[in-house]
């Protein structure tokens, strides 16, 4: 087949396309069969395949040393693409194996549930490898469609149809401010790719910066309303409350580690393109506001909560906050602590709604706090399971959340930052408040008559719980697997 | 420096992976083994880190330097090489030897204090947890990995504090206690990352000899040094941050022993005598270090006298007596601190564990106002009892008065505060050490001697307590007798202490003034101490004789009057203007500390509330804050972009 | 480089304006009963246009609304397709196969049955 060289490297799209691929297999067998027990397997399967291809393209990729693009440059794979595309899929297939466990009981085993988190996820993967801004849309909508079903999927529970019906009419006003954005954008500097659009605002006689700023912004709002910044953030409490929780951890992994990537990406180059001087301070004072408000929002929020699921619901939004500081970091060192936070929140994060998932009612309703009495003699293995993860969470050594937060704030630090970095160092006392009230719950206080026993938990939810709590410690005392193997590469510099 | 597993030494560094084991063990499978197990697999596990903590210690003698293991690379961020390594040197293991000596015998004494708690390998797996936390502190070879353990001791404490939770009070302390120890862990995160961005390395080691490049009293070696005051002031209960250790009497009372003797508030003296050499260079951050101390010294002797449960007296006395050490490390003393949490860790685990004793043997009872002549029946624990008392008050020749000694000396001869008022800190020092002669007299005769204030049937009950309780009780008195002997009056004896921990310390210059000085000093600090047994012996003696004369009658009433006698002529004599001022001081205390940190609570959740209303559920609302947002960017762009 | 944009929308909205302004001077103006009638000689309107209709009519039009746009896709194809042909035709190959799996699962999920 003689292709023109703008198709380039088509290879680099075998991860995306062996997820849709098997999104239409799933989806095809669903319909086809009664046979529901096996669509989980098989969406797992996908995802392993298409996670073994982006291992084997990653170092192909490392071994060559240079960026791979297809498309005429419409996606990318570098650095950046394979490590955030590897975080995703782990996220996926954690997030499937606990779907399956528990797919009778909620619902999950319809034909449509696996397909649209394999199209979610490769939505994701197009997000994060997205080498111009209309494959970066995109990504986003592929993603973002997807979910919206999917956190609307609880039949007959309004809690769930508002939370889709609410993420769907949000998001769809983010997504408009984000196509606005890209059209400034594109108005400023006549380029959809970043690195055109790096280019053309190098030139010297570049004269709609103005203009590029306000597209700029609009971009930034578009991201942030998906990684949940404040003040874009209030959808995601009713919505993660709202969703079946094994959604809810997909997407408090799948969706906010691909929303992250293409935020580092466009943000890094942006905030470059704006350059010196009063226009170029005025995006990362932007978002260094936000982060602040996200930090002090989410963690202030989760305070209040009484359900576990809202708790961790509002945690999430500071999780984003830390991880935006380091996006804000931005360069090489940025974009790596980002990874390793992203990579252990995932394991950390499915972790806990596993758990969870075993504490609550069959309707997947009753998630209060109270529930978790006594957990810590009727079930030690569980209690102790949960007790490290939130400790992790909370910022704890040796786990892998220290870690994440020291990287985090490192990298802040160093790109003089240090205010908003004791900004996130007070927060995270107070982060410690309402993780500390679950594993205190567990352990110092005694179950009455209504305290529901946990239910025997599934095979496959024990064997996501291990794994997250696996990758929790081991990340957490070698926290050099993950960070020695992706400072190997160059980052940055290797995606221009 | 470096060495290897072939050197016995290094075999140390199994000590925490002992603790650790035991801690696993008992948590995961103690629920299911019969009663005394869980006690015996914990003390085990202590009694192995003891081991090889004793190996080691043998192993150094006549070394100079400690062994430094690396056990693997760690957080290999931008610039900074941080591994997971261990340092085997004098400081370390002189902690070690405390942490786990001291350790052990608590851990021998709670099988049989906690002999009928159904929850007791909870309570084993959380005390061993501790002790693994505390050893992996000492051990730490950067200041990441020590943070780990002083992170770890943090939980646990937490945890032991609110052991009993079915009383929300216990729950609350323990909360308490976790939430003051966090704002002293902010100041400890601040201060790493100060730390790493001036000196590029997180390795102790190596900020202690490039802080010695530096010019004396940089302006960021104070700050650093600050930072870490805050951190040591949350962990070892200094003013401000020392409300919560009160409160932490709601735990077991072996844990009150274990944090206040061997673990936990030893913490603080610890990091800043690991980084001496930075608090050498930095003698503003140093002399705040010694003014925070005596001021806690004071302050939490004072309040000790107006207390009346026979916990709280010995917490207040352990807060004081931190205060000593801070002073001590403050001054460049730094020998003489590490010698006093030495000393302090035989009396006041003896002191706590006698106080078990009374507790086991009352059920429960800890109001000292219904105690008195118990030493009549529990002659063990009332002897043993009494020779701690006499250690902290520091009478001569017990371990307390050669470290109590050592610290007011170096505080006389300080260069390192000289500018700083080290002579006013002297004064007030001994002033302290006066009172806390007098509170712990107090303390012994409201327990021990005097006439019984018990209820008949309680008196009836009263027991010596059992040989596993008992026998700790008198290793520990032995050591607080006779361990003060290592480390004798420098300028005059031989000083094994000091030499065994130069190595591993900053030497500061001392002023040498004349012998007979330094001898007028020795002089001081016995009079003062006799002073305030003396004044203990008048006020309680003495007008419990008179009272008890012009009362007669029966045994009952007698009680009683002596009761009121008592509390009139302690009113009348020293106590009313000292107990004003406690009481000053329990109201500034409750009131304003605890009030602030309610309303920081409530400050908190003024913010999560207002966050949550602004979560008002209506979509059309959450479309509205984001259109606001972005319209404020817009203009913002309008604004700055409009410009060239 | 925008004024042809800009000029294009005002013409189109001076012609549908106009279009109005003018039929509404230049028309007679005869209103009868019968004239006012949504459907002139037809059935008789009954109640309001505005109740609910079965869901099943919003399904088929949707589906109408997605396979019909999504062969517009092809026009773009058929102009560019000598830049590279046979690449092209994989594609649209692709194309219609995700389609056609899209079209086995409406069929298979019972959409087009009508009751």
């Amino acid at each position: 087949m003689n292709l023109p060289p703008i198709m380039g490297d088509l290879v680099v799209l075998v991860p995306v396309v062996t997820l849709v691929v098997f999104a239409a297999l799933t989806l095809l067998f669903g319909v086809f069969t009664r046979e529901r027990a096996a669509l989980g397997g098989l969406a797992l399967t996908g995802v392993i395949a298409a996670l073994v291809f982006t291992v084997f393209l990653w170092l192909q990729a490392r071994a060559g040393g240079v960026a791979v693009t297809a498309l005429g440059g419409a996606f990318r794979g570098d650095a950046l693409s394979y490590a955030f595309s590897f975080i995703i899929l782990i996220g996926a297939g954690l997030a499937v194996v606990l779907a399956d466990g528990h797919r009778v009981r909620l619902q999950l085993d319809q034909p449509e549930f696996h397909p649209l988190l394999l199209l979610a996820a490769a939505g994701g993967l197009v997000l994060v490898s997205a080498g111009d801004l209309v494959t970066l849309l995109l990504g986003l909508e592929i993603m973002s469609l997807a979910v919206y079903v999917l956190a609307a999927w609880r039949e007959r529970s309004r809690v769930s149809e508002e939370a889709g019906m609410k993420y769907f009419l949000l998001g769809a006003f983010a997504s408009a401010v984000l196509v606005y954005g890209i059209a400034l954008t594109f108005g400023a500097t006549g380029r959809f790719d970043f690195a055109g659009i790096a280019a053309a605002a190098a030139a010297p006689d570049f004269a709609a910066r103005g203009l590029l700023l306000l597209g700029a912004l609009f971009v930034l709002v578009g991201l942030a309303f998906k990684v949940a910044f404040a003040p874009f953030h209030q959808w995601l409490p009713d919505v993660y409350t709202g969703a079946p929780t094994p959604v809810t951890a997909f997407m408090s992994v799948v969706v906010k580690t691909a929303a992250f990537g293409a935020l580092l990406r466009t943000t890094g180059t942006l905030v470059d393109a704006l350059g010196v001087g009063p226009i170029g301070e005025v995006l990362p004072a932007v978002l260094a506001v936000s982060i602040g408000l996200t930090m002090v929002v989410g963690n202030f929020g989760a305070l209040l909560q009484s359900g576990v699921k809202r708790m961790l619901a509002y945690s999430a939004v500071a999780h984003a906050g830390y991880v935006g500081l380091a996006v804000l970091a931005g360069g090489d060192a940025g974009v790596q602590a980002a990874s390793y936070y992203l990579f252990t929140y995932t394991f950390a994060s499915v972790a806990a709604f596993a758990v969870l998932l075993s504490l609550m009612d069959d309707d997947d309703r009753g998630d209060r706090l109270e529930r978790l009495a006594g957990l810590g003699r009727r079930r030690p293995w569980l209690a102790a399971a949960l007790a490290v993860i939130m400790l992790s969470l909370a910022g704890f050594p040796p786990f892998a959340g220290f870690i994440g937060k020291a990287v985090v704030f490192q990298a802040a630090i160093a790109a003089g930052h240090a205010a908003l970095a004791v900004l996130g160092i007070s927060t995270a006392v107070v982060a410690v408040v309402f993780y500390a009230r679950v594993v205190m719950t567990m352990y110092l206080r005694e179950p009455d008559a209504h305290t529901p026993v946990a239910r025997p938990i599934p095979r496959r939810t024990a064997v996501v719980m291990a794994i997250g709590l696996a990758a929790t410690v081991v990340f957490g005392l070698f926290p050099g697997l993950w960070l020695d193997w992706i400072a190997r590469a160059p980052w940055w510099s290797a995606g221009f | 420096m470096n060495g290897t597993w072939s050197d016995p030494v290094a075999w140390a560094t199994l000590a925490p992976l002992f603790a650790l084991a035991g801690a696993l063990a008992n948590g995961l499978f103690g629920r299911r083994w019969p009663e005394p197990l869980p006690g015996i697999v914990a003390g085990v596990a202590v009694a192995a880190a003891f081991a090889v903590s004793a190996i080691a210690f043998v192993g150094l003698i006549g070394r100079d330097a400690g062994v430094a293991l690396t056990l693997w690379s760690f957080l290999p961020v931008a610039g900074l090489d941080v591994s997971v390594g261990v340092v085997v040197d004098a400081l370390s293991t002189t902690f070690l030897l405390v942490i786990t000596g001291v350790g052990l015998l608590i851990h021998v004494y709670s099988v049989d204090y906690m002999r009928d708690d159904e929850d007791n390998a909870r309570y084993f797996a959380l005390l061993n947890l501790f002790v693994a936390s505390m050893l992996v502190l000492v051990l730490a070879d950067s200041l990441v990995l020590l943070f780990v353990g002083w992170e770890g001791v943090g939980v646990c404490s937490y945890l032991l504090i609110g052991f009993w939770f079915r009383k929300k009070a216990n729950a609350d302390a323990g909360r308490k206690a976790f939430i003051v120890n966090r704002i002293g862990d902010a100041g400890f995160v601040l201060a790493s990352f100060l730390v790493a961005a001036t000196f590029g390395t997180l390795t102790i080691a190596e900020v202690n000899a490039q802080a010695g490049t530096f010019a004396f009293g940089a302006g960021v070696l104070t700050t650093i040094g600050l930072l870490y005051l805050v951190a040591a002031t949350g962990k070892s209960a200094q003013f401000p941050l020392h409300v919560w250790l009160p409160d932490a009497m709601a735990g077991p009372t072996p844990v009150s022993a274990l944090i206040h003797a061997a673990t936990m508030v030893t913490a603080g003296i610890y990091l800043i005598a690991r980084l001496s050499p930075l608090y050498a260079q930095a003698p503003a951050a140093s002399a705040v270090v010694a003014w925070v101390g005596v001021l806690t010294a004071l302050i939490a002797a004072i309040a000790a006298l107006a207390q009346t449960d026979i916990k709280r007296i010995l917490a207040y006395s352990t807060i004081s007596q931190l205060g000593f050490m801070f002073v001590a490390i403050g001054v460049g003393a730094y020998a003489a601190a590490v010698f006093h949490v030495f000393t302090h860790a035989f009396f006041k685990a003896l002191l706590f564990l006698a106080a078990g004793s009374v507790i086991h043997a009352l059920h429960g009872e800890q109001d000292v106002r219904r105690m008195g002549g118990l030493g009549r029946r529990m002659k063990l624990t009332g002897t043993t009892a009494l020779i701690g008392t006499l250690a902290i008050s520091g009478v001569p020749l017990l371990s307390g008065f050669f470290s109590k000694e050592a610290i007011l000396g170096g505080t006389w001869n300080s260069t390192l505060v000289e500018d700083y008022g080290s002579r006013v800190l002297f004064v007030l020092l001994l002033a302290t050490a006066g009172l806390t002669a007098f509170y712990m007299f107090r303390w012994y005769h409201r327990v021990f001697a005097g006439p019984s204030r018990l209820t008949k049937d309680a008196a009836a009950k009263v027991h010596e307590s059992s040989s596993l309780m008992t026998v700790p009780l008198v290793l520990l008195a032995a050591f607080a007798a006779l361990a003060g002997f290592l480390g004798l009056p420098s300028f005059a004896f031989p000083n094994w202490f000091k030499g065994w921990l130069a190595p591993a310390l900053a030497q500061v210059p001392t002023l040498h003034p004349p012998l007979w000085v330094e001898w007028l000093l020795v002089l001081a600090s016995i009079v003062v101490a006799a002073a305030g047994l003396f004044a203990g012996w008048w006020i309680y003696e003495r007008g419990k004789g008179a009272i008890a004369a012009k009362a007669g009658g029966g045994a009952l009433g007698r009680f009683a009057e002596g009761g009121l006698g008592f509390d009139a002529a302690y009113r009348a004599a020293v106590v009313g203007p000292a107990e004003g001022v406690a009481g000053g001081l329990a109201i500034a205390d409750r009131d304003l500390l605890d009030r602030g940190i309610a309303a920081g609570v409530t400050g908190s959740s003024l913010i999560g509330r207002a966050v949550a209303a602004w979560q008002s559920g209506y979509v059309r609302l959450y479309a509205l804050a984001m259109f606001l947002g972005l319209a404020a960017l817009a203009v913002v762009a309008a604004v700055v972009g409009g410009r060239p | 480089m925008y004024e042809n944009l800009l000029m294009m929308f005002l013409a189109a909205g001076f012609i549908a304006a106009a279009a109005l302004v003018v039929g509404a001077l230049l028309g007679p103006k005869r209103t009868t009963d019968d004239l006012l009638e949504a459907y002139e000689s037809g059935i008789p309107a009954t109640g309001t246009a505005r109740e609910r209709f079965p869901v099943h009519f919003y399904l088929v039009a949707m589906l109408f609304i997605v396979f019909d746009i999504e062969t517009a896709f092809f026009f773009p194809l058929a102009v560019r397709f000598g830049m590279a042909p046979q690449f092209l035709f994989v594609q649209a190959i692709l194309f219609v196969a995700i389609l056609g799996v899209a079209y086995v699962y409406v069929l298979r999920k019972g959409v087009l049955r009508w009751k």
